[in-house]
């Protein structure tokens, strides 16, 4: 029927980019309204700057020297001195860098091909679920961090991609699962049968319905990786599994630990400091992961 | 209005009144602010009657339902009223019980089947078990006496009692289920019984069922009943009399086919033109234009008003008052004449259409 | 002659459930005319749902075939199959189910519009949504353009679904339940609007419910159709099925009907079945499937013969042994 339609205010060409930042601004006050998701996110917010932006700043004081052996705190050097009277501060400053760029890349990895092979799973069916349905069980009960040691014997590990990459892909089962069956039940909602209806195609049904009603779910698990990964990297650094090159503050442990600090109450701070520094991240990831399940539900979001 | 403490300041009560509500007033704290869902509702409930709550989605029936058994949810608080119980000697204002005098008029005075728990049954325990457990919280009493009483129940229930109560609730089907949890509802003999949508979700036989088992089981027992219902049709079926709510209020209250017939409140009369029926020729409906109000921020003066065919200026100010529009009949609506009058004629007039008069 | 634009050809569906087949619909066929509207009436598990989503395309039959002006669905090419899916749309039941949460009313029904190039620039969008929106009436449309379906009552997001399935221009539109979740005051309205759809733009309607009334006020000038655990029992235009029924099956489901009024619902003749059970579909009586709860059976035939749907009088045909005179009913015990 034709109705004239009188015509409605044009938008700005600008709109999306508005929108874009319309959307970021109302999941950053969302975050903010949730307390716990707030300290999660100026708690990863500091890490950042902590481990990316300080380093540019701040030199790491790599100079042996004698006279300041186990040295107590002071105003300047908040943590004191290690063993061989190098700052700790400046360790803890440049020790987080590629420890956290390597669990953000695993979980990323670990993320990516699980969620796909969750979503290939649902969507497809049939054998192709059942088999791989079957290994991610057998996965699942293969302890995963004594196979990673195993692993890391066999495999020389040379540069921080191939830790990337063998984390990534050992942590990809769970994931697959959890996808997998969110997507089985998204595909039984009405409007995705509306969508087939519509005849709207594959990938506007995937990436345009299915998806976006899992981002919440996404982005948790996301999250949840990276503190897996931390604690496995930091474990096989401090098991030696790894080689010891650069500063990062699981080689800071395991040089506490092999050179005779956890005897000596001088260097209380020289061991804390990294383990606080790993302890405080992972607690503002799972802080912040708390927040994130209210920033990706529409209902609270307008 | 102040709270009444204790039974100092019980009022003259008819004899056949079982329950009493005055001017009840129930809030819930939510996001946006105060959602007032119940507002001054007043009514007597008389032995052996029944009263249909109908009303829409969101116009506090529910609300209403659940604070006569005090069962409201924790964000909910009775801002004031009464509710004055009799049986016999037995007196007491609901509102003031404390929890365990609450556990006793629950099932015992007052009984209520909620609406879905035929799907909430403990999945592993057998009828007999679910029977004996309801009965031991509040009375001693021998597993086989409570399986008698449970088998004279289910067979008022028609369903078969050796069969049924062995049974698991699975082995059930949904209709035989809600049978079932109508039959414990009363196993302690109560005064009293609320049915929430108590044939919603179920289909058109197994609903014909458990509206001829009502109907029956109120004439053998004599327990009054309080059923909240969307489904006029129910209401037709097994009410005495109909109370209409809307917007937190009973607006109009009055013998069922006062109701159906005669209506006095122009929203009862929409609702009832807005249900077709199956027998007879087709007929015209008409719908009432809008949407029910915000219960945080309602307009001023009559709730209905801004849906009103017959609003004026006093409607748009003045909420009014329930008017008594005939025998006990009572209707919220400042111009209940007009209405009426042009309602009732337009009504005859296509049931007669309908040959149906 | 034109053919029908929908025809569901002597269809059966076998879902396996814990490895033990049943039939939900067992050998129905169905036509609906260009603009004509057809109800689907049963109680739950009747198999009535099944039919819509094999009627639209999102179901395939085990057997039988299902014709779209004439032409098997499921032999399609691709620009034929193209066409029927845009010409046949579904409006669910749950209107909180059926659109996605996370997209505004405008991202809904730009997604169609966008994908089958229905509109060539955005400003053309903007319009055709406006236009949509007023259609379904969803006024004033600035109002909801960006509004998430959680911030719309039950019959505004079942207004929005109804336009959502308008962006294709269907001709043929399955209506399972549309009704029934929402309150009685804006149900009509919806009725009325879906009638608008018939009227002035020749949608065909499966409309698929439980309620007898409401089948009864919405496809008056159509037929109606009645079904028993995946079968057809009745079929007839709409005054023939709701006023003079001829199967025991609906005879019962009319008498057991409660109405909104007192003295015609209380003073209603009853069907007294002789069961209340309904069967298992894994388990159908042999013969007649109703004939366990059927006041009129009759031993040696109705348990052992299915009966076949045989016209009783023009347009109106019944699934019954004595309602067609095939047998006479014996006189029944009082």
């Amino acid at each position: 029927m034709a109705t004239a339609t009188p015509s409605l205010e044009r938008p700005s060409p600008l709109a999306p980019l508005n929108s874009l930042f319309s959307g970021i601004w109302s999941g950053v006050r969302l975050l903010g309204a949730n307390r716990v998701g707030l300290l999660g996110l100026l708690g990863v917010t500091f890490f950042f700057i902590l481990c990316f932006v300080m380093p540019l700043i701040i030199p790491l004081d790599d100079k042996v020297k004698i006279d300041q052996i186990y040295a107590a705190p002071s105003l300047l050097h908040p943590f004191g001195f290690d063993s061989q009277g190098k700052d700790v501060w400046t360790q803890i400053i440049h020790g987080g860098r590629t420890l956290i760029l390597i669990a953000v890349g695993a979980a990323v990895l670990a993320t990516l091909v699980g969620a796909a092979l969750g979503a290939f799973s649902a969507v497809i069916g049939g054998r192709f679920d059942s088999a791989l349905m079957a290994l991610v069980d057998v996965w699942l009960t293969i302890p995963q961090l004594p196979l990673l040691i195993v692993l890391a014997a066999f495999i020389r590990v040379n540069d921080p991609w191939t830790l990337v990459f063998i984390m990534g892909l050992l942590s990809w089962a769970p994931l697959t699962r959890a996808v997998r069956s969110q997507v089985l039940s998204i595909k039984q909602r009405d409007f995705i049968e509306a969508a087939r209806a519509l005849d709207l195609g594959t990938s506007h049904i995937v990436f345009r319905e299915v998806l976006p009603n899992m981002m919440s779910y996404i982005s948790i698990n996301f999250i949840l990786a990276i503190t897996y990964a931390m604690y496995f990297q930091t474990s096989l650094v401090f098991l030696g599994l790894v080689p010891l090159s650069g500063t990062n503050w699981g080689v800071m442990i395991r040089f506490a630990q092999t050179r005779g600090a956890i005897y000596s109450s001088d260097s209380f701070w020289y061991i804390m400091a990294p383990v606080l520094a790993i302890a405080l991240f992972q607690l503002s990831l799972v802080a912040l992961e708390r927040g994130v399940a209210e920033v990706f539900n529409p209902r609270l979001r307008s | 209005m102040p709270v009444s403490n204790g039974k100092s300041s019980w009022p003259e009560l008819a004899n056949d009144v079982v329950l009493s509500v005055r001017d009840l007033s129930v809030d819930y704290q939510a996001r946006r602010g105060l959602v007032k869902a119940a507002r001054n509702v007043s009514f007597d409930l008389h032995r052996g009657e029944s009263i249909a709550l109908v009303g829409e989605s969101g116009c506090g029936k529910t609300t209403l339902g659940l604070a006569l058994v005090r069962l409201l949810v924790k964000q909910a608080t009775i801002r004031n009223g009464q509710m004055l119980y009799q049986r016999g000697e037995k007196k007491m204002d609901v509102v003031e019980l404390g929890q365990e005098e609450l556990r006793q008029y629950r099932w015992a005075e007052c009984a209520m089947v909620f609406q879905g728990a035929q799907n909430a049954f403990n999945p592993v325990l057998r009828i007999r078990d679910q029977m004996y457990d309801t009965v031991k919280a509040h009375q001693d009493s021998s597993k086989e006496e409570v399986r008698k009483r449970g088998m004279d129940l289910l067979r008022m229930v028609q369903l078969e009692p050796q069969r049924v109560i062995d049974a698991y609730p699975h082995e059930l089907s949904g209709g035989m289920r809600q049978r079932v949890l109508i039959a414990m509802s009363l196993l302690l003999n109560p005064q009293i019984l609320i049915l929430d949508e108590p044939t919603t979700a179920l289909d058109v036989i197994t609903q014909r069922t458990i509206i001829e088992v009502l109907r029956r089981l109120k004439e053998e027992l004599g327990f009054a009943m309080i059923f909240i219902t969307h489904d006029l049709s129910v209401a037709a079926e097994l009410a005495d009399r109909v109370a209409t709510m809307y917007a937190g209020r009973i607006i109009e209250l009055g013998p069922v086919n006062e109701i159906f017939y005669r209506p006095a409140h122009p929203y009862s009369a929409g609702l009832i033109h807005a249900v077709p029926t199956v027998t007879g020729a087709y007929e015209e409906l008409t719908s009432i234009e809008g949407s029910p109000p915000d219960l945080i921020d309602p307009p001023p003066g009559c709730k209905f008003h801004p849906r009103c065919g017959f609003a004026t200026e006093v409607c748009r100010v003045d909420e009014p008052e329930g008017y008594g529009v005939g025998a006990n009949h009572q209707a919220a609506c400042h111009h209940w004449q007009t209405v009426r009058a042009t309602l009732t004629e337009q009504r005859s007039q296509q049931r007669a259409e309908r040959g149906l008069a | 002659m034109t053919a029908p634009i929908l025809e569901l050809d002597n269809v059966t569906q076998i879902f396996r459930v814990h490895n033990r087949p049943m039939a939900a619909v067992d050998g129905v066929s169905l036509t609906v005319n260009e603009g004509e509207t057809v109800c689907l009436v049963g109680e739950s598990g009747c198999g009535k749902t099944t039919m819509g989503k094999i009627a639209c395309g999102l179901r395939q039959p085990t057997y039988g075939r299902v014709l779209f002006r004439g032409q098997d669905i499921w032999k399609m090419d691709k620009k034929a199959w193209t066409e029927y899916r845009q010409a046949v749309q579904i409006i669910h039941q749950d209107p909180y189910a059926s659109l996605n949460p996370v997209q505004t009313v405008s991202q809904i029904l730009s997604a169609p519009l966008q994908r089958h190039g229905l509109v060539k620039n955005r400003a053309q969008m903007r319009d055709r949504i406006y236009e949509l929106l007023l259609t379904v009436d969803l006024t004033p449309v600035e109002d909801f353009y960006d509004k998430f379906p959680h911030q719309l009552s039950g019959g505004q997001r079942q207004r929005l679904s109804v336009a959502r399935a308008l962006t294709v221009n269907p001709s043929f539109i399955v209506a399972d339940e549309s009704v029934s979740m929402v309150d009685v005051s804006i149900r009509v309205s919806l009725l009325r609007m879906l009638g608008n759809l018939r009227d002035r733009l020749g949608v065909a309607f499966l409309f698929i419910t439980h309620d007898l009334a409401i089948a009864k006020y919405f496809a008056w000038q159509g037929r109606i159709g009645v079904m028993y655990v995946g079968r057809m029992v009745e079929m007839g235009s709409t005054p023939q099925v709701v006023n003079h029924p001829e199967h025991p099956y609906t005879r019962a489901l009319l008498s057991a009907v409660p109405e909104a009024d007192p003295e015609l619902t209380r003073h209603k003749e009853r069907v007294s079945l002789r069961s209340q059970d309904i069967p298992s579909l894994f388990n159908l009586p042999i013969g007649c499937a109703f004939h366990p709860r059927c006041p009129l059976f009759v031993e040696g035939t109705c348990d052992r013969v299915e009966p076949a749907l045989l016209p009783v009088e023009d347009g109106h045909t019944v699934a019954c042994h004595v309602a067609t005179g095939q047998v006479v009913a014996r006189e029944r015990a009082a």
